[in-house]
């Protein structure tokens, strides 16, 4: 089996969890960060599913945290990026750059 | 917080581990909503997620762990919508019926709601409360002294403020000498600082106003001061003669000041007394409750207070207190209980179209077997395929509650037309929380009407399945649907039998039998409630002696005018169904109920009523001392005596409690005919005795002309009695009672159409399950004929099952349906159900169940054994 390349979106949420860090990364933030930062609408479920899908590849870990007031006593689960998913998110990025050399990309002098 | 019960629900059926995230994730959610779009429709919006979210995972545990997001994926959807169109004939049935069911059941929730929870619309509405008190040993209303209400006032923490208010029709006399009743209130003043209300002119009231000594004064509504004085600024620093004295006006109140009163003159109570007069009619003792107090603690610390006092002070009388929200008017016994009766009735109704809607649902799947048996055998996993059915059914679900909202905002815009005598804070129109149930009950008939069915096709092996369908054998309607039949017969039997009887009672109650000369009579209500020195200048009279003195007088001033030939007083007039009341008849050991009217002399004459045997009523009757007699109607003389001749003979009113004495035996003295109550009905028996003193009078006085001319002149006769006499109501005879008659016949009609249509529905129900069940057994029957089986026989074996279900159902419902008959429901007497009634729809139920059965077994019986047997239903 080749190596496993990341999606655009898994790009997105590892990215999302890479910048709120281990304390401040779970679901729901990580909607809000992708959201604010693209302005696209982000369904929750996706970012269920794919947090689950990295779970599963190894490229995040999940925990829970204590249980809160504003979650009506529930915790929140916690999304810690592995070493295996920081390579993941540095290869995509190689691999993007080495794509786009020499490319002018800017729609206005394409 | 999201709902409790919502989250409740999602803790039974999201897996273990997710509990967390999906449940806290919700809850946070909430909390942003909340802050952003405010509480209602954040908790729509959070209702509707929470209910997807149930159902995504109870259908999830269900598919043995398929991901639910795969249930309603594009090409799911589009497929659903696609068949639905194949099916443009059930798809209509399904969406108008449960549309229609939950648009009545939503718009009944409202009603209910609001009746039993809704809220004072201003801020802090919610402090607002009822302080009520009750005599300890008796649990009777008692009057609270002076001295404990103030102790309440000073020592009550829970307590910001006591007011006393006291609701009263008052007399104002224009400047052309016009007299006018105006509904208003007395108010203790600091009332105001507490409410949001700013007058458009003036000022509000002061806690001086109302002392002793001091300057009456009163506040008028816009309404008032638009329709008397043109909106004439120089009003505010006028006098209004108002109940009999000058009064200052100080201020003017816009007209959304609704409270504490929705009249429209507000006066001062007394504050330091406030208003003494504890236990008059229509006074109250209304509390705001100090900020975050709650009314356990302000009823803890009332109590407290006032029990001490009762045992420091001797001859204190022990009260027991109740605090409620002030917005909590249903909450006695017999209105809740006919509320929930009403909510019962309304979710049987959705129950039996749900049954319905699943009966076809059923039909259809069976029909389908093979399809899905092919496309399991394909590959389609269980929980695919019983989503793709699902999704389906969400699409009606999703129309019919479209058709739901229409359906139940043109309810409730019904209702708030008919009931106008609602109180101010019920705004009958659609709200989240309404809107929410419409949802959540879309989405639920769909789960139960797709799931429930596809489940059960889903459940053979392929293989088996695939064969099955092939040979076209009998899938059947098995337990559930055998049940399901029975179940809505039953409910539709037991809706339409009720709704008739009570259909039959109002009809009766509108239309008395006896011929009334309703064009020449006019009635008005007096209350007799004056204070002893208001009553005669100078005099000291009891409410016995005003009954004496303001009555007497009353009715001979009304005599005196030109074209009046009889006036008459009677505590009910006829159309008002008088209560029933135990009596006890002489050498019979057994009480006997029957409704009892308190009879002045004259009123049978304004009514044109002669005695059928013996005398009226007559002036000697009601002196002191005179001997005890009463009149009997014709139907009360024959239900009891058997015979009309029954003058002489003696009965009383029973004992009401253990501690009273039983009254001297009355004897008979003359028959009347039955004019005041409901023919034909249990309590159409009558007893009338001399009027005694009482604080509600009715008086009736016949004229020559047009009786809605003399309101002037009635009005302007009680004011010159006294001009706080209470006269309201002066209405034509025909129009005695003919709000209540609206509200109930609109009531009366909401429950035959309902009958009707679920009655509808279930012989449609009945009638698309029996014949699946028959066409699904072709193949059977042509092998029976084939067999040399005789055809009557075959029949026999067909019908047994189907006519044991509908009989079996009709039968519950025939004994459901005169409990339900049974029940006191309304102010009007239910008659007793005629005996054809619940017999007839039975029989009507069974026809429906054979024709049902007669088409496809005719059918069946006719095609060749050959092509029976080949036959792939």
């Amino acid at each position: 089996m080749g190596k496993e390349t990341l999606g655009e979106f898994e790009l997105m949420v590892l990215l999302a969890a890479t910048r709120l860090g281990e304390e401040e990364a779970h679901a729901l933030a990580i909607v809000d960060d992708i959201a604010e930062r693209t302005g696209r609408s982000v369904r929750r479920s996706a970012v269920y599913v794919t947090l689950r899908r990295l779970e599963e590849k190894g490229h995040i870990s999940t925990w829970l945290g204590e249980p809160r007031a504003e979650r009506g006593g529930k915790a929140r689960r916690h999304v810690r990026v592995e070493s295996q998913g920081a390579l993941a998110i540095h290869e995509s990025r190689s691999a993007l750059e080495r794509m786009w050399g020499g490319l002018d990309t800017d729609p206005e002098t394409a | 917080m999201a709902p409790r019960w919502l989250v409740w629900l999602l803790e039974r059926v999201v897996p273990g581990p997710r509990i967390d995230d999906v449940v806290g994730d919700l809850e946070e959610l909430h909390r942003r909503r909340v802050d952003r779009l405010g509480r209602g429709p954040a908790t729509l919006i959070t209702l509707a997620e929470g209910a997807w979210l149930v159902l995504v995972h109870t259908a999830g545990r269900v598919g043995r762990g398929a991901s639910p997001a795969r249930w309603v994926s594009g090409p799911e959807l589009r497929l659903a919508l696609r068949l639905i169109r194949k099916q443009p004939v059930m798809t209509l049935t399904s969406v108008v019926a449960l549309g229609v069911g939950i648009g009545i059941v939503a718009g009944g929730y409202s009603v209910f709601r609001q009746g039993l929870y809704g809220e004072l619309p201003f801020p802090n509405g919610d402090r607002w409360v009822n302080v009520e008190s009750y005599a300890a040993e008796s649990g009777s209303r008692a009057p609270v002294d002076l001295e404990r209400l103030m102790l309440f006032r000073s020592s009550a923490p829970a307590l910001a403020y006591l007011a006393g208010t006291r609701t009263a029709e008052l007399n104002v006399v224009h400047d052309n000498g016009e007299v006018e009743r105006i509904a208003g209130a007395r108010v203790t003043p600091g009332t105001f600082r507490h409410l949001p209300y700013r007058p458009l002119l003036g000022r509000l009231l002061l806690p001086t106003d109302g002392a002793p000594g001091g300057e009456p004064v009163a506040l008028i509504r816009e309404s008032l001061w638009e329709r008397r004085f043109s909106r004439d600024p120089g009003i505010v620093g006028r006098t209004v003669d108002i109940a009999g004295a000058d009064h200052l006006v100080v201020g003017i109140l816009p007209d959304e000041a609704e409270y504490p009163s929705e009249g429209e003159i507000w006066l001062p109570l007394d504050e330091a007394t406030l208003g003494a007069d504890t236990g008059g009619p229509g006074s109250r003792f209304i509390g705001v409750l100090a900020e975050g107090a709650t009314v356990d603690q302000a009823l803890e610390q009332i109590q407290g207070l006032s029990d001490r006092r009762a045992e420091e002070v001797r001859g204190t009388e022990a009260l027991r207190f109740r605090v409620v929200p002030l917005t909590r008017i249903l909450v006695a016994p017999d209105i809740q209980v006919a509320m929930i009766v009403f909510m019962v009735v309304l979710l049987s109704v959705l129950a039996i179209i749900a049954a319905n809607v699943g009966n076809l649902v059923v039909a259809r799947t069976s029909r389908r077997s093979g399809e899905l048996a092919v496309r399991t055998a394909l590959g389609a996993s269980r929980s695919r395929i019983v989503g793709q059915l699902f999704v389906e059914m969400l699409v009606v679900g999703g129309l019919a509650s479209a058709l739901g909202f229409a359906s139940a905002g043109v309810i409730l815009e019904f209702y708030d037309r008919v009931l106008d005598e609602l109180p101010f804070w019920v705004d009958l129109a659609l709200e989240p929380g309404t809107a929410a149930v419409v949802m959540v009950l879309a989405v639920l008939a769909a789960a139960v009407t797709g799931v429930v069915p596809a489940l059960r096709a889903t459940r053979k092996a392929p293989g088996d399945a695939l064969r099955k369908a092939g040979r076209g054998a009998n899938l059947g309607v098995g337990r559930v649907g055998g049940f399901m039949i029975a179940a809505e017969v039953a409910l539709s039997v037991a809706l339409l039998g009720s709704a008739t009887v009570f259909a039959q009672g109002f009809q009766r109650y509108v239309e008395p039998s006896f011929d009334l000369p309703d064009d020449r009579v006019l009635t008005a209500r007096l209350v007799l409630d004056l204070d002893e020195e208001e009553l005669v200048p100078g005099g000291s009279a009891t409410v016995s002696d005003s009954l004496e003195l303001v009555l007497r007088d009353f009715q001979a001033r009304l005599a005196a005018l030109p074209g009046v030939s009889a006036v008459g007083a009677a505590s009910h007039l006829p159309r008002t169904s008088p209560y029933p009341e135990p009596l006890e008849l002489e050498d019979r050991p057994d009480l006997v109920t029957t409704p009892m009217v308190a009879l002045g002399p004259g009123l049978l004459d304004v009514l044109e009523v002669r005695p059928v045997l013996g005398r009226d009523l007559d002036e000697a009757d009601l002196r002191p001392g005179a001997p005890a007699v009463a009149l009997v109607n014709e139907s009360f003389a024959l239900e009891q005596y058997g015979t009309t001749q029954v003058l002489g003979r003696r009965l009383r009113l029973a004992p009401t409690s253990e501690q009273d004495e039983a009254e001297p035996w009355r004897e008979i003295v003359g028959v009347i005919p039955d004019v005041m109550e409901v023919a034909g009905s249990r309590d159409a028996g009558g007893v009338y005795i001399p009027l005694t003193p009482r604080r509600f009078v009715s008086v009736a006085l016949r004229v020559d002309a047009d009786p809605v001319a003399y309101t002037g002149r009635v009005r302007r006769a009680a004011f010159d009695v006294d001009p706080n006499l209470d006269v309201s109501d002066i209405t034509r005879l025909d129009q005695v009672g003919a709000e209540n008659r609206m509200a109930l016949g609109a009531m009366t009609s909401a429950l035959s159409g309902i009958g009707l249509v679920t009655l509808l529905l279930s012989l449609a129900g009945v009638y698309s399950i029996v014949s699946l069940s028959v066409t699904r057994r072709t193949r059977e029957i042509g092998v029976r004929v084939a067999l040399g089986e005789n055809r009557g026989a075959i029949l026999r074996s067909l019908l047994r099952r189907s006519g044991l279900l509908v009989l079996g159902g009709a039968a519950v419902g025939a004994v459901l349906g005169h409990r339900v008959a049974g029940l006191r429901l309304f102010v009007f007497a239910v008659p007793e159900p005629g005996w054809w009634l619940f017999p007839g729809l039975m029989a009507l139920m069974g026809l429906a169940g054979l024709l049902a059965c007669w088409i496809p077994v005719r059918r069946a019986l006719s095609i060749q054994p050959v092509e029976a047997l080949r036959y792939d239903g």
